[in-house]
């Protein structure tokens, strides 16, 4: 036997290399789940999954629920959908053979084209007695979403994106509509179809409410309230609170003790709450159902059908309480048991809650939230248009039918021909708008799309993950603002704006993923199996027993258990197994004593390792297996090493977060804890050593740094883009720099910094640069701008031309604005353009309005309307285009390019919120070096640190030394990266301080410096603000036309205003004359004739009024006050002025 | 090594670094004689090269104040003139490099021009460029397909002609007696594989370049050093266990350790071969064996045990110059050059005072004039 005492020494002898006293490895490079993970959902897999579950489902449901299409004329007309498809995209334009070719995005983007492939239907109809049946049918065009299932995009490798103009890096996820790039938000709401429980302390009120929402679109509000003791249901539909008990009656619960029992259970306490509510019923001479709906029936606000004779109360009463009340809870053959049962909860929630406070919810638990993505918002303005577009086919078919006599058999195919536009115009209105007006849904909002931000490629990124949450800005409440515990590993904790959206716009961390809806049917035969009683068999008693658990599908209330954990596990090992979906979320709230079954869509979750038995089920052989790409994560998924588990399931499970920590009672393990931030703010180095406030504003400005945008940059025409000429990686990179691609498009540049003061000019978190750096190529940056010009045609039949510049004579010299234009009007690529140089010579026709067909096209008479380059500073042109719209029109667009060198005032900034305007440039040989003849790049203030704590940023500067000395690129992950003692004895080793402090010279006097300085690289973004687009100053210019005042704004040449506030301060000083000056002399100062009889504005020393020029007087007085008197007198106003002689 | 009192050196200390400056008149100590006289300066400076090789050089300069070093290296950044490229005329420019982007590029290329033999750039390009000042370059360059390239080639060298653009491909173009004058080192780019940009099929670049003479002032491109530093020397003096306020009773040659392994660790505070250890019966000595390897770590004074024991310094007038060469002029002529424009620029400092003398002593000759521009000055 193993057993024998002598056999012990053999079990300390090695195995395989291996003692039983050796520790258990550890899952190394478990991490590297994260880019398995990445690479099959990508990083804005929540988008495109959910526009794929519209276009493969939703589309599908929507119209089979709006299949039939029946004639009020003809009953016997007959007209169904069958399916409906969406092609691949294609051009609006046919080619020459008739077809129409596929379109690239890149192509939209250029031709100011939509990116949509057409929607297809299978129609079946009956003409001429024959049932046809006809495949295909274009009702409309869908925008498509890029890297889509239907994009052409879908599993293309580099080679294949290349070849399409496409940057392989660029995360899709968005639409292109009219040439410009579109994201629909996240949205954040409130979770539908759950009970929340709060507290309104300003009425002494608990209330339960659930917001019903079902797949047909109906939703209504329903509240259980109790106040004073008193329990009342209440809903938009009833005129007045309705007793709990008449409702519970009205629902077919008659006997007061079972209303009693449903509603408080047992529970003695519950009860004696409970009671009052009883007689409440009795009061009102409510004993029955039939009574109860009767009451309830007189109370119901009629919404429709006025005509027709009214229905008994009762009647009325049922109905409301079968369709209205509380949609979402199913009703089969005018069962309301479970409606009873649902409001029975509601109000057991109540007692609760009353009794003890901490059982109320809390709104802004992520658990509690949902997430509205691309997919849901679309399928609403699908299903908005298609049945609108029903409704017009079904008019249009009407009309032809009312017609007693036909020529030809009717076609309701060609009819749909002709309707075609409705579909494809309201999706390119919506998208390109962002205004969802549903009148059908009661849904109203704006601003629901945005231009992607294609500053820089993290600013594209980090639009995609952004979330927006519906609750109004202005409200200063701090709760919804809040970081919330259960934002961990879901919501990026950094990464929020500053300012009155703090708080509310969020943005997700880089694993979560969002589910769509999965099917509930399977679910709750599922739930059957596993031994739950259906909940209408049972009562009060069984509900709230001491041992049983009921079950909530969806917010629907199944069944009981009595043995829930056995339940629950159960049901994940099915889940494990890939019986269930993997997106299905179940957990068990110990408090409510429910185990919650959730496949609802918009739910966020992310993957975890499943431990088991103290031990995590992916191994070392898995990760190996890994490495070597023989599995991917859907493997792990498959295998049940790993399963996405949703907000509240996270808060039922013991997560350890390091393998070391892991407890008997642990039941998963993270990934990675750097995956609790998100994509914009895992670019910061050693996060996790700053003061938090500081990543949160290096997520702001991480979107504002200029670098490579995307492979296609050059290919790109966009209104303005900032490219940096020499972009590097960061000396100190994050792992997540390299899942997100950052390291091949960087946005910065890796600088030598000194930290140390230096003249002074570097106060007030001011740069010092090196003059040699920036001759070198340091910050250079590149603004490309577009300008457009459509060449018109005219509905009379002229059109806009293109003329190269021509002189009176041959041998006079063409204007200096005219010379860079080629013959054919538009200027050559390459010229440099000036200032107020034409670079369009475009000319319009100066009637547009005659019919000219019989006009000699010679005689049409052109005025110039050309485009002229109004930027202060010159730049040269670096593209023309000349292509046509979908709409015929002729297109040209001109790239003008200006390079810039980093000057004084432009704003650069470190990963650390760190921002700094240059104060100071300095020649190489006044910088100081150190011993080995380095130079800094930039000098940067010490006094930047002690108040911001940027301890992330030193750490950057150590890690960095040491990697350029020993020629490596380090990590700087959160809650990881390389350590300082590692990085301090590289420093050692290579014959530096341990410090990362340097001994340096004065370049100025020669002589060492009194301190050592910290010096090295730290990675710095040259940030989109730069002086030369902000300088603007004015003596004289433009004024607004109505006040006369100089115009505002350095756009328009205006004027700086010298306001309120500084008024004062003159005011108060006494300086009357420049006050004078200031604002009537330099502003709109006025003469006017006035007449002291009077006291009315006269004209040319003649007063109309008094019809005398006896008295008047001039006077010079602001031409914004002569307005305000004469917009007075328009109103019956008379302002008169009293004159004195001045003394 | 040299005698090295107290006054020559600058103390390193744990957290900074002390006794930087020399005296108002260096080398100039109140009480004490030391009128300068060029005996004493010749005996005192003292020039050792280190090492020599094409692109850089390392030379001691002993003796100097600090000013004068610095002036050197500054002069070796900013003032010695070099050739660059300065104006690019662009005629065709298809690659996916803008047109200023590679205008940059070429003008930070270095050329192998003796700027010695140019003379300095016009006022006005436009009306003042002769064969004297300007030298012209031009670089046409096509990228094609290679027809012996293989079906599933992927290497864009072996794909195409001309994939790469390098420096090489700028191209002389001889102005004037230009073919003469420098047909013995025909003007080229310095180093022939600096990548200018990449091509591909179809895209080309033609282009003409001038360059002139001018100074890193103007412009860091004609810098004719990648850089130009000093150091001090470093000095380590050790010190034996007593007085701590009589150092210079404490200073030894020698210092004994407890053991061996004590010894080793004092080594190793210090770079490779700083410090040696000797056995000496049967005892530890550690002993300072090359100071100038020394990269000043200040690792020893972060060690509590050697706390006292050493005191760590640099040598005030003793700079160890390090110059490496961009390529225009040999590195050993480069220290040379920048002295004649240091002496250039002396003697038209000394001009200008000299004229501002005479102008004084003449005003002082005829006080009628100053009197008069008093009178202007106060009316």
């Amino acid at each position: 036997m193993e057993g024998d005492p002598e056999d012990w020494t053999s079990l300390q002898k090695p195995y395989r290399g291996l003692r039983l006293s050796d520790p258990i490895k550890s899952v190394e490079d478990k991490w590297l789940l994260l880019p398995a993970f990445l690479k099959v959902k990508g990083l804005v897999k929540q988008h495109i999954d959910s526009f794929n579950y519209f276009v493969d489902h939703d589309l599908k449901a929507i119209v089979r629920a709006n299949s039939k299409v029946n004639s009020d004329v003809d009953p016997r007309f007959s007209f169904t959908f069958l399916d409906i498809k969406v092609g691949l995209p294609q051009s609006e334009q046919q080619d020459m053979t008739g077809k129409k070719a596929l379109i690239t995005p890149h192509e939209c983007r250029l031709r100011d084209a939509t990116y949509s492939a057409p929607i297809m239907v299978d129609i079946e109809y009956v003409r001429d007695g024959k049932r046809i049946v006809r495949h295909n049918v274009v009702i409309g065009r869908l925008p498509i979403m890029l890297r889509s299932n239907k994009c052409i995009l879908a599993g293309k490798n580099e080679s294949e994106l290349a070849g399409l103009n496409e940057c392989p890096l660029d995360p899709g996820g968005y639409f292109v509509v009219k040439g410009t790039e579109k994201v629909i938000l996240v949205q954040e709401q409130l979770s539908k179809n759950r009970i929340i429980v709060e507290i309104d302390a300003a009425k002494a009120m608990v209330s339960a409410s659930v917001t019903s929402s079902t797949h047909s679109g109906l939703k209504s509000k329903t509240y259980v309230n109790m106040r004073k003791g008193l329990i009342v249901l209440k809903h938009n539909s009833f005129s007045e609170d309705v007793p709990i008990a008449i409702a519970m009656k009205a629902l077919g619960i008659q006997s007061d003790k079972e209303i009693l029992l449903l509603c408080a259970g047992n529970t003695e306490s519950y009860q004696e709450s409970f009671a009052p509510n009883l007689e409440e019923s009795s009061r009102a001479g409510v004993f029955t159902i039939h009574q109860a709906r009767e009451w309830l029936g007189a109370r119901v606000r009629s919404t429709r059908r006025p005509t027709g004779p009214r229905r008994p109360n009762w009647e009325e009463g049922l109905e409301c309480l079968l369709m209205i009340v509380l949609t979402h809870v199913p009703v089969v053959d005018m069962d309301l048991s479970h409606k009873a049962v649902y409001v029975a909860t509601m109000c057991r929630r109540v007692l609760m809650a009353q009794e003890d406070a901490s059982l109320v919810d809390d709104r802004d638990y992520v658990g509690n939230k949902r997430l509205e993505l691309a997919g849901q918002l679309l399928s609403l303005l699908f299903e908005d248009q298609f049945k609108a577009y029903v409704a017009q086919l079904k008019t249009a078919f009407d009309k032809v039918l009312k017609k007693p006599v036909r020529t030809s058999p009717f076609d309701p195919y060609t009819t749909m021909v002709v309707n075609g536009y409705i579909i494809t115009t309201g999706f390119v209105r919506a998208i390109s708008t962002g205004n969802w007006s549903l009148k059908r849904f009661r849904m109203d909002r704006a601003g629901v799309t945005h231009v992607l931000s294609r500053l820089s490629y993290i600013s594209a990124l980090g639009m995609m993950t952004r979330i927006s949450s519906q609750f109004e800005k202005t409200r200063k409440v701090s709760g919804p603002r809040a970081l919330q515990p259960s934002q961990w590993g879901m919501l990026c904790p950094s990464d929020t704006p500053e300012g009155e959206s703090c708080g509310l716009v969020k943005n997700l961390a880089l694993m979560t993923h969002i589910t769509t809806d999965v099917d509930e049917m399977p679910l709750q035969k599922i739930v059957t199996l596993l031994g739950v009683e259906d909940i209408c068999l049972s009562t009060g008693t069984e509900i709230y027993g001491r041992t049983s658990f009921v079950v909530h599908i969806n917010g629907s209330i199944v069944g009981l258990t009595r043995f829930p954990s056995r339940f629950v596990s159960q049901f994940r090992k099915l889940r494990r197994a890939g019986k269930i979906n993997e997106f299905v979320g179940v957990y068990i709230n110990h408090h409510h004593k429910t185990v919650y079954i959730a496949s609802d869509g918009g739910r966020i979750c992310r993957p975890l390792i499943i431990v088991e038995g103290m031990h995590p089920k992916v191994t070392r052989e898995h990760i190996e297996l890994l490495k070597a790409g023989k599995v991917t994560f859907e493997t792990f998924l498959r295998s049940g090493l790993v399963e996405y588990v949703d907000v509240n399931e996270e808060n039922d499970s013991h997560i350890a977060l390091y393998e070391k920590d892991i407890e008997p009672s642990t039941t998963h393990l993270e990934i990675e804890p750097f995956t609790i931030l998100g994509a914009v703010a895992g670019l910061i180095p050693y996060p996790h050593h700053n003061q938090s406030p500081r990543n949160t504003y290096q997520c702001a400005m991480g979107k504002q740094a200029i670098g490579a945008i995307a492979y296609n940059q050059l290919n790109r025409i966009d209104t303005l883009l900032y490219l940096l000429v020499y972009p590097q990686q960061p000396m100190v990179k994050t792992k997540t720099i390299e899942l997100v691609g950052y390291d091949k498009l960087p946005a910065g540049q890796n600088a030598t910094v000194a930290i140390m003061s230096f003249s002074g000019y570097d106060i007030e978190d001011a740069l010092i640069l090196n003059r040699a750096s920036i001759e070198r190529g340091y910050g250079r940056c590149q603004v490309f701008r577009k300008n457009t010009a459509i060449i018109r045609k005219y509905a009379n039949g002229t059109y806009d031309r293109l003329v190269a510049p021509s002189t009176n004579t041959p041998d006079e010299k063409l204007p200096k604005r005219f010379e860079i234009l080629d013959i054919d009007g538009l200027a050559r690529p390459g010229e440099r353009v000036d200032p107020d140089d034409v670079y369009i010579n475009k000319q319009s026709p100066k009637d547009t309005v005659t019919n000219t067909v019989n006009i000699n096209p010679a005689q049409v008479e052109y005025r110039n309307t050309p485009m002229t380059y109004k930027t202060k500073v010159a730049g040269y042109i670096d593209k023309v285009m000349i292509t046509d719209t979908d709409h015929d029109q002729a297109l040209v667009k001109v790239l003008i390019r200006q390079t810039r060198v980093p000057e004084l005032g432009d704003k650069f900034s470190s990963r650390h919120g760190q921002k700094g305007v240059v104060g100071l440039i300095v020649p190489q040989e006044d910088m100081p070096f150190n011993d080995q003849g380095i130079c800094p790049d930039s000098i940067m203030n010490p006094h930047g640190f002690p108040s911001r704590m940027t301890v992330g940023k030193m750490i950057e500067l150590l890690a960095g030394k040491a990697g350029v000395l020993r020629g490596t690129l380090e990590y700087g992950t959160a809650f990881g990266g390389s350590k300082v003692e590692d990085m301090s004895r590289i420093l050692i080793e290579q014959g530096f301080s341990y410090s990362g402090k340097d001994m340096l010279t004065s370049g100025i006097t020669g002589e060492p410096l009194e301190a050592y300085v910290y010096f090295g690289p730290i990675y710095y973004q040259k940030l989109k603000h730069m002086v030369m687009d902000k300088m603007h100053a004015r003596a004289k210019g433009p004024r607004a036309t109505l006040t006369r005042q100089p115009t505002e704004g350095r756009s328009r040449d205006g004027g700086l205003r010298l306001g309120e506030m500084e008024r004062d301060c003159l005011v108060g000083y006494g300086a009357t004359q420049l006050l004078l000056e200031r604002l009537m002399i330099s502003s709109d100062q006025f003469q006017v004739h006035a007449c002291q009889t009077c006291g009315l504005m006269g004209y040319n020393g003649w007063c109309p009024y008094c019809k005398s020029s006896k008295k008047m007087a001039q006077l010079t007085i602001p031409y914004a006050a002569k307005l305000l008197f004469q917009e007075l007198i328009s109103m019956n106003v008379i302002p008169r002025l009293i004159m004195d002689d001045a003394a | 090594m040299a005698d090295t009192t107290s006054r020559r050196l600058v103390e390193l200390h744990k957290e900074h670094i002390s006794n930087i400056s020399s005296t108002d008149y260096p080398g100039v100590y109140p009480g004490e004689d030391h009128e300068w006289r060029l005996e004493d300066f010749k005996k005192h400076l003292k020039i050792d090269f280190q090492t020599l090789s094409e692109d850089r050089v390392e030379f001691d300069l002993v003796g100097v104040d600090a000013s004068v070093a610095n002036a050197i290296r500054r002069i070796l950044i900013a003032e010695v003139p070099t050739v660059a490229i300065e104006r690019v005329y662009m005629y065709n420019n298809t690659s996916i490099m803008q047109d200023e982007v590679l205008s940059h590029r070429l003008g930070l290329v270095p050329l192998n021009i003796d700027p010695r033999m140019l003379d300095d750039a016009p006022l006005d390009y436009q009306t003042g460029s002769t064969d004297r000042n300007t030298v012209v370059f031009s670089l046409d360059i096509e990228c094609s397909d290679r027809e012996d390239a293989k079906p599933n080639e992927k290497d864009p060298e072996k794909l195409y002609y001309n994939s790469n653009v390098f420096a090489e491909a700028i191209t002389w173009v001889p102005q004037g007696e230009q073919a003469s004058l420098f047909a013995s080192n025909p003007p080229r780019a310095v180093n022939p594989k600096i990548l200018l940009t990449k091509l591909r099929p179809g895209q080309e670049i033609h282009l003409e370049m001038h360059a002139i003479k001018s100074n890193g002032r103007d412009h860091t491109k004609f810098s004719p050093v990648a850089t130009a530093s000093y150091r001090l020397m470093p000095h380590i003096q050790l010190l034996k266990p007593g007085d701590r306020y009589d150092e210079a009773k404490r200073r030894v040659e020698k210092l004994e350790m407890k053991n061996q392994e004590q010894a080793e660790r004092f080594r190793d505070a210090f770079g490779d071969g700083v410090i040696e250890v000797k056995k000496e019966r049967g005892k530890y000595f550690v002993r300072v064996k090359d100071p100038r390897r020394d990269t000043v770590t200040r690792r020893i004074l972060e060690l509590p045990e050697f706390e006292g024991t050493v005191k760590l310094g640099r040598v005030r007038d003793w700079f160890i110059f390090s110059v490496e060469s961009t390529g225009q002029y040999p590195a050993q002529d480069l220290f040379p050059v920048a002295v004649s424009v240091l002496r250039e620029k002396v003697r038209g400092l000394r001009a200008d005072v000299e004229r501002l003398q005479r102008e004084w002593e003449g005003s002082r000759a005829t006080p009628g004039e100053e009197a008069e521009r008093d009178a202007e000055m106060s009316g």
